[in-house]
């Protein structure tokens, strides 16, 4: 299990790279006279902001006003998740400027590209390689067993108090998910789950 | 102001975010040992030592930020205020949240647990709960103070 753990861990280190090399050569399109250094500085600062952003993650506050209210949760996960888009797109923005780099409408252009479109097919690669690799390996039959019971232990209750935190989890799993989380900050791999959830709530918000 | 002396507050700033990482430190140590002796009491699949620390990672690191950060900021560095304020502000924001869970879960049944629970445990989960309340409180406050004595602190950063 722990050449799955690093496989894991390799792979998301090789898709962020290639992630932050796109980038790159994509902001040198339009800035071209540039060094390397000063174009990659501010990627590399819009990914600290990006890190900074999801773990405050202050937009989570809406849910604050109607808790545990989970039909409350489809009106309020549009909101959520534009908030969140703008947000990024502001730090985005703020740092190109910064730097000189792009103005408002070729940034827009970048944002949407890079961070929207070629993220997400890089962040779809890697969890198809990760899962034909995990599929591959003998003990990934227990961990998905492990898995399933902790699903559906999570909708279990103890003296009233949600005791999914102290589900079966084996210490690979844990850092399994801990991989994932990084994954899920820096190649927005939840992203298309919440943009499915994002459209679901729309039509069920119209309908 | 001479140049090189911290201003009053800021050390109060410091000292609180020293506080707090010692404080996540011991809701560390008591969060393992009740784990690991809570779930011996109930029938329950017991964990490893790794899987509990594992699990309890985040206050560990937590702590440690903490810790490392109020140095930095002794040590006058401009980073380390943006970072303090990151932590802070995260710890914020999940003690916000964590009101509702507080009161329409937590301490409605508190009195239930002391009640069931053995007597040792009972006592490390009121001072668990005790600790994250009064480290939130010390959160708010070096938050306060950071945030409103920023301009002298950038003045002596470097």
């Amino acid at each position: 299990m722990i050449y799955l753990i690093i496989f894991t861990f390799i792979t998301f280190i090789l898709a962020f790279t290639l992630k932050l090399l796109i980038a790159y050569f994509f902001i040198k399109l339009f800035n071209k006279e540039k060094s390397f250094w000063l174009i990659f500085k501010p990627i590399l600062l819009y990914e600290l902001g990006v890190f900074c952003f999801f773990i405050i993650n202050p937009v989570s506050l809406i849910y604050f006003l109607v808790p545990q209210q989970i039909i409350h949760h489809i009106f309020l996960f549009p909101v959520y998740f534009i908030i969140s888009i703008i947000i990024l797109f502001l730090i985005f923005k703020f740092i190109m400027k910064k730097f000189s780099l792009l103005d408002f409408k070729k940034a827009l252009f970048v944002f949407f590209i890079i961070f929207i479109i070629i993220t997400q097919i890089i962040s779809f690669s890697k969890k198809m390689v990760d899962y034909e690799v995990a599929k591959r390996i003998p003990a990934s039959e227990e961990l998905f067993e492990e898995l399933l019971a902790l699903r559906s232990f999570q909708q279990e209750s103890y003296y009233g108090l949600d005791f999914s935190y102290y589900g079966p989890m084996s210490p690979d799993i844990i850092i399994l998910k801990k991989v994932d989380r990084l994954s899920e900050i820096f190649l927005g791999s939840k992203f298309l789950t919440d943009l499915y959830f994002f459209l679901y709530s729309i039509f069920v918000l119209v309908y | 102001m001479e140049k090189n002396v911290l201003p009053k507050k800021i050390k109060i700033a410091i000292f609180l975010m020293l506080a707090i990482g010692i404080l996540a430190f011991v809701q560390f140590i008591f969060m393992i040992s009740m784990i690991k002796m809570g779930l011996s009491q109930i029938d329950y699949p017991q964990y490893s030592i790794l899987t509990v620390i594992l699990k309890n990672l985040e206050i560990l690191l937590v702590a440690i930020l903490f810790i490392v950060f109020a140095y930095f900021l002794k040590k006058r560095k401009k980073w380390a205020w943006f970072a303090a304020m990151v932590i802070l502000l995260k710890e914020t924001v999940a003690g916000i949240k964590a009101i509702p869970l507080l009161f329409s879960v937590q301490l409605p049944h508190l009195g239930y647990l002391m009640e069931h629970l053995p007597p040792l445990i009972s006592i490390f989960l009121l001072i668990a709960m005790i600790a994250s309340l009064f480290s939130y409180i010390l959160v708010l406050l070096s938050l306060i103070i950071l945030i409103s004595e920023r301009k002298k602190y950038w003045q002596i950063a470097s």
